[in-house]
């Protein structure tokens, strides 16, 4: 009777530390699609290189020869800032931007999901940034360039049309610095209202513009308008213009962003975590 | 006696270790049998869309990296498939088209126009003639400031031998205004078959911008103003009503979830055909 009673307790701690097991195993099974194993405190840094395009089917970055990257996806850009951002190891994410613009569309969405973000997004102009490339820069908390960057075209937006009409070539160039100026005479042969709709859509992109990145840097509208024209800035004429806000590289943006999270960060580049690279 | 309480304490603890550790399964198991979340999905629309079916919906540019067509075929099928999935909510389509065949934008607006759960669009760099006909159809339409929007209208390609010489594809649209960059093909406009053509594509127009207004509850005459082939903004299409909001994907989804009352997760069709 004794030893009946023993094996019942016996296959009863057995069954109980099986099941205990089970739970204790399932519990710590990660739920997030981000490790959850736990990491060091680190900074992200994501390249924005070349045309900036909408493509969705881009990788991230494209590139048409081995060695340099000519274009990245703002979709995709978009994703690694999203996907990053429930990580709890990253703090902060520096975009470190060498590009010379491209399409509208793209850019507006980079700079749209930044407003939305949460931890701080900082800019390092390596290169260049112009046109697009800067209003991507223009919407994140603070601005690096390099002393040699090169920075402007900022408000740059044109209508190009090129078309061949009762066997006559028929060229249209309409730009930011000339749509106030330009005439009928300078796009011969096109019909006045289809030259006005031109006219009417470098006009309304400009405006756009301008108030944009008087908006997100805190200048006056009229201040970016004068510099509008400038063609292309070094980094201590963009200082002094207000277009960013130190002359530093990447280390010296990761040293500030260490000071006001007021934690060590590891730096961590998007680039060496893509499958393929060297 | 003191031996009875002993084991009498001892099967007790056993007892609730027993009854902690179910209950600790039984939370897990609830967790694993839920269901997925709800989730919308992003379908998308990016390139000239052609109605017959590829053996890949997506066709891609030489590189394989850029979608240069999409078949509306394929785009039907993937609605069909995702209404009666329970865990999708809602599409976003996820539009970046200077337009395509008219046959397969209006077997696919007959299919957006069917669904009984919601579908809206999203607008990126362009939704061109059947790239925004398309969009119309849908509930809700967002899009960048800057995007093209609009060209409402009909082009079509004609070969034309003039003297019996050259052969040209030569372009017939229902306005001025659409497709103005390419050549139009001198002594050909006086043609018996250009001015058929023509007419046949003005009215063709007519009848995509009523469908237009009724889309996006506008006044006919209003569209039928619009449907010269004129590419707007986003803002100058915000203005006169041809989309609803100036937004991307997340504003999108935010306006989703307010609508459903339910938090979405984001699924791409593109990334599961990748899986």
């Amino acid at each position: 009777m004794k030893s009946e009673w023993k094996l019942r307790i016996f296959i009863m701690i057995a069954i109980i530390e099986f099941l205990m097991i089970l739970a204790i195993y399932s519990q710590i099974t990660p739920q997030n699609p981000v490790s959850s194993k736990k990491k060091f405190p680190a900074v992200l840094v994501i390249n924005i290189d070349g045309e900036i395009i909408t493509s969705n089917f881009f990788g991230i970055y494209e590139e048409r020869d081995q060695n340099r990257t000519n274009g990245t996806s703002s979709m995709n850009i978009i994703r690694m800032l999203e996907y990053f951002s429930e990580d709890d190891s990253i703090k902060a994410f520096i975009l470190e931007i060498d590009s010379y613009g491209g399409q509208t569309a793209g850019k507006e969405e980079i700079a749209r999901y930044i407003k939305r973000m949460d931890k701080p997004v900082i800019t390092v102009i390596t290169n260049k940034a112009l046109s697009s490339g800067y209003f991507v820069a223009a919407s994140t908390d603070k601005i690096y360039a390099k002393k040699s960057s090169q920075i402007g075209e900022i408000t740059k937006t044109f209508v190009y049309v090129d078309r061949t009409r009762k066997g006559q070539k028929q060229v249209c160039t309409i730009t930011s610095s000339t749509y106030k100026t330009i005439s009928l005479a300078d796009c011969n042969g096109f019909d006045p209202i289809i030259f006005e709709k031109l006219r009417a859509q470098v006009a309304g992109s400009h405006e756009l513009l301008v108030s944009h990145i008087a908006e997100m840097r805190g200048l006056s509208e009229s201040s970016i308008e004068n510099i509008s024209n400038v063609k292309i800035m070094n980094s201590e004429e963009a200082l002094k213009s207000g277009l960013i806000d130190e002359v530093g590289t990447t280390n010296d943006a990761v040293a500030w962003l260490e000071d006001e999270l007021n934690t060590h960060l590891k730096i961590l580049y998007l680039r060496d975590m893509l499958p393929g690279k060297k | 006696m003191k031996n009875k309480a002993h084991t009498l304490l001892k099967n007790i603890i056993v007892i609730e270790l027993v009854l902690i550790a179910i209950g600790l399964l039984f939370i897990q198991f609830h967790k694993l049998s839920d269901k997925p979340a709800s989730s919308v999905l992003i379908i998308d629309i990016h390139g000239e869309i052609v109605d017959s079916a590829h053996s890949n919906s997506y066709h891609k540019d030489t590189s394989g990296k850029n979608a240069v067509s999409v078949s509306a075929e394929e785009l039907i099928g993937i609605l069909q498939h995702y209404e009666n999935d329970d865990n999708i909510k809602a599409f976003i389509l996820d539009i970046d088209s200077n337009g395509g065949s008219s046959a397969g934008s209006d077997i696919l607006i007959k299919q957006i126009r069917q669904m009984k759960k919601p579908v809206i669009a999203v607008v990126r760099d362009q939704a061109l003639s059947a790239g925004y006909y398309i969009a119309s159809a849908t509930e809700r339409i967002f899009a960048n400031e800057l995007s093209n929007i609009g060209d409402i209208g009909h082009t079509s390609i004609i070969g034309y031998t003039k003297d019996d010489l050259n052969y040209k594809e030569c372009y017939v649209s229902s306005s001025e205004f659409k497709r103005m960059y390419y050549d139009d093909c001198e002594g050909f406009e006086r043609t018996q078959i250009y001015k058929e053509k023509k007419n046949h594509l003005i009215k063709a127009t007519d009848i995509m911008a009523r469908e237009i207004a009724t889309f996006r509850n506008l006044p006919e005459d209003h569209v039928l103003k619009l449907a010269d082939g004129t590419i707007f903004s986003g803002v100058g299409a915000l203005r006169l009503g041809l989309i609803d909001e100036v937004g991307g994907l997340h504003e999108a989804v935010d306006w989703l979830e307010g609508e459903l009352g339910m938090e979405l997760d984001i699924v791409y069709y593109r990334e599961m055909m990748h899986e």
